[in-house]
């Protein structure tokens, strides 16, 4: 959801390298989870970059990681990739390495997706690998 | 010569009591059937009782065609020809007699400078036809069983 | 059909020899689809509508908000049984529309597209496809299209074109301006049409139906070309309307070099439990008719079938068939149906039947068809004609029943009346498994009401009563017998039939529809000389028969029977037979042996021969002989011998020469006129998608009244182009050699 970004970010590692300074990265590790409104994260690792007191981007990987959050319809997404790069000045997103996006109206599977939020764009492919996209019949996305 | 009074219609024991039904419920044949098995001694199942033997006696059909083939001649030899099928399965439904069709043929003459007479003549034939198709039908389930 | 009614023999198809296999049609097609499948059919894909939809694609620009996406690089689309390829897909999911272009493959369960690009929507199954390449599944059918647009199972093709033939093999085409195929309906229609055949354009025609599979009748049905030296080039151009799933129409125009044009129409009809086809044929003021009288008269032939279903114990019939004239279908008819008619019988009736009983009310006429025949000689019209058969088993062993008729005979010239004949009888059925023994006694009355009595004074209202007593017996014996290595049942069947029937004089007794029955085999046991009831024959006979017989153990099978027979008369019979030609002796009838034997699958045999012991001279000798080949190739040949009647051989066959072509002839001989009766030869040749038929025929023109050499002889030549799918051109050959070759099929 858009007012996500307005909900206090929870986050919570084994270890952590770097302290939330207001400007560099901190490297947490080790079950990584975070949550912040409908955003829920988990991760191997995730490496946070801060500027001027914001996060302006953060990098996860795992074996997946996961990602899951809720766009204003209230209509469910759950990522899985390698690795998520989400820099949040420019609301961008680009997952790759195995990645799985499900929603309850389709799923999407490739090697490389890019989401823009702002935009709600989204590009897939580019990266030589076959994509697959599956789309539920109409009755079965209805309710 | 060898010849010996023809033995008993001899069902495979087990069997049980037969039920025998036609396509046709009006169809003399069945009738025709179940009385001359009876009177050989065969066990009859009355009704329509599940789980007994069924013979059934189907598509019984009339055909009329030339026996040589067309020509002008005023006299055209024609032949009736009268086919029915036959199956026995026992209680269980397997079959004891794969479905077979029995044929019998008559011939008539039907002379085309005068046809009187010849409806009558088919009519004699076709019950001909229908009493001896239960003699050809015992013979081929006497046959079969054997 | 078990009903009572009799119709005159029509004359389908021979009665021994007939083969049922039906060929496919399609059994030369060897070479490849036209468009290959392009991926296999998951198995256990479902219907498009319930299935989710798979795409595999290179790379996708999707945009969340409007619902767009562009899918990029060898792009799969697949939704349960259609399947979609193409190197560019735009897909709205909100409104389900999608656009594809390059390269575009569309398959689905009924057929398989090429095109360069397509746009629709899934949801509403609609579809526009343009520069298409296609193939239908059901029927081989395949060709191209400018733009096809496909609304669920109906497709619009617009500059399209189609075949049945292997695309490397093109040896027909149809193209339209525009062509609807309904896959549900499984018809297809043709608007703006050419038909090519190689690249000779056939045929156009502004409309044209034809099957997409072989439910429906055909629409147009093919202009039917054939040539007759009386009638010229005998052209028939039906046009089918498809009025409406129950009823449709079919107009044929039959235009004939010599004679005019003649309009014809077959109207079919299916409202619930009636059916039934009405056929019409008029030429108006034949003014080139061969006959002087009929010059400038209108010809016409109607013929009604129709049926009602009451329930499973009434129905209803109407066959009523008329023409114009005694010379119809002398001048008109080439199908040899009905030119050998010399009567046409027309009845109407409602029938009826029970568990022990059948009934009928009918009214039958007859109408003369052959100018050779006098008016005299017209059967009796029967109005009304009821009658009623009963038969009630009593016990295990007596049946007691009636076989009765009423009947009001009319005649133009001959003097009519009515009559009454009641039969009741009571029969016992006594049998062993190696005996039986049925004694049957019967009373006949029969009662007459005449116009005009048989002999001048004598009785209008005369009747006749007998008793008639007859016993039948047998024994069964039999016993194994190896027969060429095969172990087989082989039975002694001998058999008495004792028949007593006092005189009674029937010199006031009129004939209104009886005849002397042919003298055969069953003869033995019959209670009657004579067909009808207008003669009760008296007897004091014993008649004695043996039949042995072959049956293959545990099918049952009869492979043969012989069976020879006499009827010894103890008294002379002494009611004249109705007709001169009848040989009746004193001391018996005719010795009768009659063989069949089917020795294998390819091969068999029939015979039968009658011996007159008085004369000692042959009355019948018949052989009947069938050899099938294995390549489907068939021979039949058949000598047959009547005294004073005919003698003729009849040989037919259809050899084989490759899978192609095939041979096709029949000769009829008559040994006494030492002349050709019918001769009909012929050749086909069948491809993938073409056959081609051609044949000759020298026949008999009219009726021939002994003396061959005079009677008028036609020659005709057949010729026919059939383009499987699509129809036939040319004369309808097939019903032709199906009657003159015994087992011929197609």
């Amino acid at each position: 959801r858009s007012e996500d970004r307005n909900q206090p970010l929870e986050l919570d590692a084994e270890t952590t390298d770097g302290f939330l300074t207001d400007d560099g990265q901190t490297t947490f590790s080790g079950n990584v989870v975070a949550t912040q409104g409908t955003l829920h994260i988990r991760a191997d690792q995730a490496v946070v970059t801060m500027r001027n007191g914001d996060i302006v981007r953060v990098v996860l990987t795992g074996n997946p990681a996961r990602m899951r959050q809720e766009d204003d319809q209230g209509q469910p997404m759950d990522a899985r990739a390698r690795r998520v790069d989400y820099d949040l000045s420019t609301d961008q997103i680009v997952f790759t390495g195995g990645v799985e996006i499900e929603q309850p109206r389709g799923s999407l599977r490739g090697e490389r997706v890019f989401y823009d939020m702002a935009t709600s764009r989204v590009n897939a492919g580019q990266s030589g690998e076959r994509v697959r996209m599956v789309i539920q019949p109409r009755t079965a996305q209805g309710n | 010569c060898g010849f010996a009074p023809r033995g008993a219609l001899v069902m495979p024991d087990g069997l049980g009591p037969v039920r025998v039904t036609g396509s046709d419920p009006y169809s003399p044949l069945v009738t025709g059937v179940s009385r001359a098995l009876q009177r050989q001694g065969v066990a009859l199942a009355d009704g329509d009782r599940a789980g007994t033997a069924v013979l059934t006696l189907g598509n019984e059909s009339f055909r009329q065609g030339p026996l040589m083939a067309e020509n002008f001649s005023s006299i055209q030899e024609y032949v009736t020809t009268y086919t029915a099928t036959v199956q026995l399965r026992d209680a269980r439904g397997n079959e004891v007699i794969p479905l077979q069709t029995v044929t019998l043929e008559r011939e008539y003459v039907y002379d085309t400078r005068s046809p009187i007479g010849t409806p009558a003549e088919q009519e004699l034939i076709q019950e001909e036809l229908r009493r001896d198709m239960v003699a050809a039908i015992l013979r081929r389930v006497d046959a079969a069983l054997r | 059909q078990t009903g009572p009614a009799t119709l005159p023999p029509e004359a389908s198809v021979g009665g021994l020899y007939v083969t049922s296999q039906s060929p496919d049609p399609w059994v030369f097609c060897r070479g490849p689809d036209a468009i290959a499948p392009f991926a296999p059919v998951r198995p256990g894909a479902g219907s498009p509508e319930t299935s989710e939809t798979i795409i595999d694609f290179d790379n996708l620009q999707a945009d969340e908000e409007s619902g767009h996406s562009i899918f990029e690089g060898d792009v799969q689309l697949e939704r349960g049984t259609q399947w979609l390829g193409t190197d560019r897909l735009v897909y709205v999911h909100e409104e389900e529309d999608y656009l594809a272009e390059g390269n575009v493959r569309y398959q689905d369960a009924s057929l398989r597209m090429l095109a360069t690009r397509a746009e629709g929507n899934t949801g509403l199954e609609v579809h526009h496809l343009d520069q298409v390449r296609y193939q239908l599944l059901s029927q081989r059918g395949n060709g191209g299209a400018d733009t096809v647009d496909v609304r669920g199972v109906l497709s619009t093709l617009h500059g399209a074109s189609f075949s049945t033939c292997d695309p490397v093999d093109r040896k027909w085409e149809l193209r339209a301006r525009r062509l609807d195929l309904d896959q549900d309906e499984g018809e297809g229609v043709a608007r703006g049409v050419t038909v090519r055949v190689g690249n000779v354009p056939v045929l156009y025609t502004p409309w044209l139906s034809f099957p997409l599979d072989d439910r429906r009748k055909t629409g147009f049905l093919y202009p039917t070309v054939g040539y007759d030296n009386e009638l010229g080039l005998d052209l028939f151009l039906p046009y089918y309307l498809n009025l409406a799933p129950n009823y449709d129409l079919t107009l044929t125009p039959r235009i004939m070099s010599r004679r005019g044009v003649m309009l014809g129409s077959e109207f079919r009809y299916l409202f619930g439990p009636h059916s039934g086809t009405v056929e019409a044929w008029y030429l108006p003021s034949d003014d080139k008719a061969r006959d002087p009288a009929l010059r400038g008269s209108d010809r016409y032939e109607y013929r009604i079938g129709h049926r009602t279903v009451f329930n499973q114990q009434w129905y209803g019939l109407a066959n009523v068939h008329r023409v114009s004239d005694p010379r119809y279908f002398e001048d008109f008819s080439v199908t040899t149906a009905d030119r050998e008619r010399a009567f046409l019988e027309s009845n109407v009736g409602l029938y009826g039947r029970g568990r022990y009983w059948t009934t009928s009310i009918e009214a039958r006429d007859w109408q003369i068809t052959d100018a050779l025949i006098a008016d005299s000689a017209e059967p009796f019209m029967e109005l009304p004609r009821l009658r009623f058969n009963y038969d009630r088993p009593l016990g295990d062993y007596l049946t007691v029943g009636l076989r009765s008729e009423a009947v009001g005979f009319r005649h133009d010239i001959r003097s009519e009346g009515s009559r009454l004949d009641l039969k009741p009888y009571l029969r016992a059925d006594f049998a062993g498994s190696w005996w039986f023994l049925a004694p049957q006694v019967a009373y006949r009355h029969t009662q007459y009401e005449l116009d005009a009595p048989v002999r001048p004074g004598g009785d209008t209202s005369p009747s006749r009563s007998v008793p008639i007593y007859s016993v039948d017996g047998g024994l069964f014996f039999d016993r194994d017998v190896e027969w060429f290595g095969r172990s087989l049942i082989n039975t002694l069947e001998p058999r008495l039939f004792y028949l007593r029937v006092p005189y009674r004089d029937h010199s006031d007794i009129p004939i209104f529809d009886t005849r002397d029955l042919l003298f055969s085999f069953p003869q033995l046991f019959r209670d009657n000389r004579f067909s009808g009831a207008d003669r009760q024959a008296d007897a004091n006979q014993l008649a004695a028969a043996v039949t042995t017989r072959l049956f293959e153990p545990g099918s049952g099978r009869e492979l043969g029977s012989l069976a020879v027979g006499r009827i010894n008369y103890f008294d002379p019979p002494r009611i004249p037979p109705t007709s001169p030609a009848t040989v009746l002796n004193d001391s018996g009838s005719f010795y009768v042996v009659d063989a069949n034997v089917a020795v294998s699958d390819r091969w068999s045999f029939g015979s039968s021969y009658q011996w007159d012991p008085a004369s000692e001279r042959t009355q019948l000798n018949t052989y009947r002989i069938r050899y099938d080949f294995e390549n489907g190739g068939l021979v039949n040949a058949a000598y047959r011998y009547r005294r004073d009647l005919l003698e003729q051989t009849d040989i037919s066959a259809v050899y084989p020469l490759s899978p192609s072509w095939r041979l096709v002839g029949r000769w009829a001989y008559s040994l006494p006129d030492q002349s050709t009766l019918d001769a009909t030869a012929g050749v086909e040749w069948q491809s993938c998608c073409m056959a081609v038929r051609v044949l000759g025929r020298h026949y008999l023109r009219g009726r021939y009244t002994g003396n061959l050499d005079n009677a008028e002889k036609g020659n005709a030549i057949y010729f026919e182009l059939e383009l499987k799918g699509l129809g036939s051109f040319g004369r309808k050959t097939d019903d032709l050699l199906t009657r003159s070759i015994l087992g011929y099929t197609r």
